[in-house]
């Protein structure tokens, strides 16, 4: 019975089998994600897909170690899923994925809360990179004063404490902290506000608003008052309206709507250095920051899973380039 | 698209015309076809060098550019693959309704997103290209293989073959023992490639044999390496080789057809028509994974002809 299965798990016809089911299933999730469906739960999602994996694995495994792979090149091209399968695993084990949001001229220290978000939960101290930085000259790049990116960097100086290295981060590459690798995921401008209530200082420096790019609204909530914000980083204002010219940060004005226990207490368009006042309440618009989103990651499994490409890969060439014994 | 850049255009168009009307009509015989080709390459490689030096990067990004790269990808394996033009009805229209289809699009010179400014992403292209190149071929000649009914194949693509092609013919002995000799039989022409004989078939059948059994191979390599490539380029942008996109649930569905297809003739010996099926399915899938990224944009980060691409929705 054993070897039956054993048998069956290793076959040909079990191989192509699997790849056929192979190709329902990823036909099935393309058309999910073009409609806009997303399975109710992500086990729906992992869970077939880590069935299929591990028949897919078993069956290659077999196969190499029942030598059936008579061909060298084919050899090395399924050995290397092996591979592959031990990066994906070590990935799931060791990955750690977190993001930062660090406004210019800031420091990033590593501690968990400065992290906007991250994947390792409750064993943080395990899994997170010792990693600390510094973000200097944040330079983005529109074309035609468009949203439309043409370039974005910002220069980092690590460790924070120290600061004796610099490396320079974009969209699409980063440096290598402690093994961590460090890349830009976002850019924005955060408002600086200057609140005071009854000559009682608030809230003074910039708030953490996602308010970029222009049309983009969020809020706050102080002392029981809620502010909606919009923010336009070089705007003209006429007549009460307001147009944005660029995406830079030239003649920033910003457009605020102030509610108290739910009701419109007050709103203004503000510009540099301008308040308001609501209530008992004051609020200065006095200024804006730039700020970039940075993602860290350190995956361990990665390289390996690289090296199984590889691997792959050589396979290829060797069954390209070298000819064919027989075929199997 | 201006100036020289619209001559060239309308000068490739042309020539694809009136190389698929000549292939249809019968007209487009081995060497009418290799020179029309040739001349296509020439001009359509121009084309894209004059596009390159306006753009100031290889024209591989938006549907306007992948046409030209489509068109001539497919033109250059053609000849590479196919040099009596066997299968020219198919390459030249192929070419022709790409290059017009991508007259439809935006052909105005755009700055590239940062997303788009990497060496790892042209090399990420050149592959895919030599890929779709390889396996629109492979359709072509699956199609064929479909189209005029070919018998069965016996065996599996090779198993048993002499060494150094030729077909192996079993006869009895002359002496009365009645005794069983093997005997290879010679290429009657050295214009077929040798794999084609391999099978015992010469002709458009073994032709498209042999083109499906070297397209399949080449192109599954090519995709292979433009996969990884992506998947390198990925993990720089994105921080992971694999980030749960349409276009790469449609790569890999399309990656197992074909892989359906080289299996199925290898290790089961299939017939050249349920090969030439699953062909026919890869290629579809490849299709729709393209258009893909040009009708649904807002389901992938492969994203290639709206007015403002952003990577902050």
């Amino acid at each position: 019975m054993f070897k039956e299965a054993f048998d069956y798990i290793g076959s040909k016809r079990f191989s192509m089998t699997l790849l056929k089911i192979g190709v329902g299933y990823f036909l099935y999730l393309a058309i999910m994600w073009i409609t806009g469906i997303r399975p109710p739960g992500g086990y729906m999602l992992w869970f077939p897909l880590s069935v299929w994996a591990a028949f897919f694995f078993v069956n290659i495994g077999i196969s190499l170690v029942t030598q059936k792979y008579v061909h060298k090149g084919n050899i090395v091209f399924h050995a290397a899923f092996i591979v592959v399968a031990i990066g994906i695993i070590t990935s799931a084990m060791f990955r750690f994925e977190g993001e930062v949001m660090v406004v210019e001229g800031e420091s990033f220290f590593g501690d968990e809360k400065e992290y906007a978000g991250h994947n390792a939960g409750k064993s943080f101290d395990k899994f997170s990179p010792d990693v600390s930085f510094k973000v200097f000259g944040i330079e983005p790049v529109f074309w035609k004063d468009a949203l439309y990116f043409t370039g974005l960097r910002a220069v980092l100086k690590y460790p924070a404490e120290t600061l004796e290295n610099t490396g320079e981060v974009w969209l699409n590459d980063g440096v290598g902290i402690n093994g961590a690798r460090i890349r830009l995921t976002g850019f924005g401008y955060f408002p600086e506000l200057h609140i005071e209530n009854n000559g009682a200082l608030l809230h003074k420096g910039y708030v953490n608003a996602m308010v970029f790019p222009p049309g983009n609204v969020d809020s706050m909530e102080i002392k029981g008052y809620k502010i909606f914000m919009r923010f336009y980083p070089d705007a003209v204002v006429k007549d009460g309206k307001i147009s944005n010219r660029t995406l830079y940060l030239k003649e920033p004005v910003l457009a605020i709507r102030v509610e108290w226990l739910g009701n419109a207490i007050g709103d203004g368009i503000l510009k540099k250095g301008e308040s308001v006042r609501f209530g008992g309440a004051t609020l200065a618009f006095t200024g804006a920051r730039r700020f970039v989103s940075i993602g860290i990651v350190k995956d361990p499994g990665e390289q390996v899973v690289f090296v199984g490409f590889v691997i792959g890969l050589i396979g290829l060439a060797l069954r390209l380039f070298y000819g064919r014994k027989r075929d199997t | 698209m201006e100036g020289l850049e619209k001559i060239l255009y309308f000068a490739c168009l042309f020539l694809y015309a009136a190389a698929a009307i000549a292939a249809f009509s019968g007209f487009l015989a081995a060497r009418r076809y290799r020179v029309s080709y040739v001349l296509s390459i020439a001009l359509l490689g121009a084309l894209i060098g004059v596009r390159w030096y306006h753009a100031g990067h290889p024209p591989i990004f938006g549907t306007y550019e992948e046409t030209l790269s489509a068109s001539f990808a497919v033109t250059l394996f053609s000849l590479f693959l196919d040099r009596e033009g066997r299968f020219a009805r198919f390459t030249a229209s192929f070419a022709f309704f790409t290059l017009l289809y991508g007259s439809f699009f935006d052909s105005s010179l755009k700055p590239l997103v940062i997303s788009e400014q990497s060496l790892w992403v042209e090399f990420h292209a050149l592959f895919a290209w030599i890929a779709y190149g390889f396996y629109a071929l492979v359709f072509a000649a699956a199609m064929g293989v479909l189209i005029k009914k070919v018998t069965p194949r016996p065996t599996p693509l090779g198993v048993g073959a002499p060494k150094g092609g030729g077909t192996l013919r079993l006869r009895r002995t002359e002496d009365g023992s009645g005794g069983i000799k093997k005997e290879t039989v010679e290429a009657p022409s050295a214009s077929l490639p040798s794999a084609s004989l391999r099978t015992g078939r010469t002709g458009r059948a073994g032709l498209s044999d042999w083109l499906m059994h070297k397209g399949l191979l080449y192109g599954f390599i090519g995709q292979t390496v433009f996969f990884v490539i992506g998947a390198y380029y990925s993990a720089r942008l994105h921080g992971r080789w694999w980030t749960w996109d349409t276009v790469e649930y449609l790569f890999v569905a399309s990656w197992l057809i074909y892989a359906v297809a080289m299996h199925g003739r290898i290790l089961s010996g299939w017939s050249d028509k349920r090969t030439a099926a699953w062909v026919a399915a890869g290629f579809a899938a490849l299709l729709f994974l393209y258009w893909g990224l040009v009708y649904f944009p807002h389901s992938t980060y492969h994203i290639f002809d709206i007015e403002f691409k952003t990577h902050f929705p």
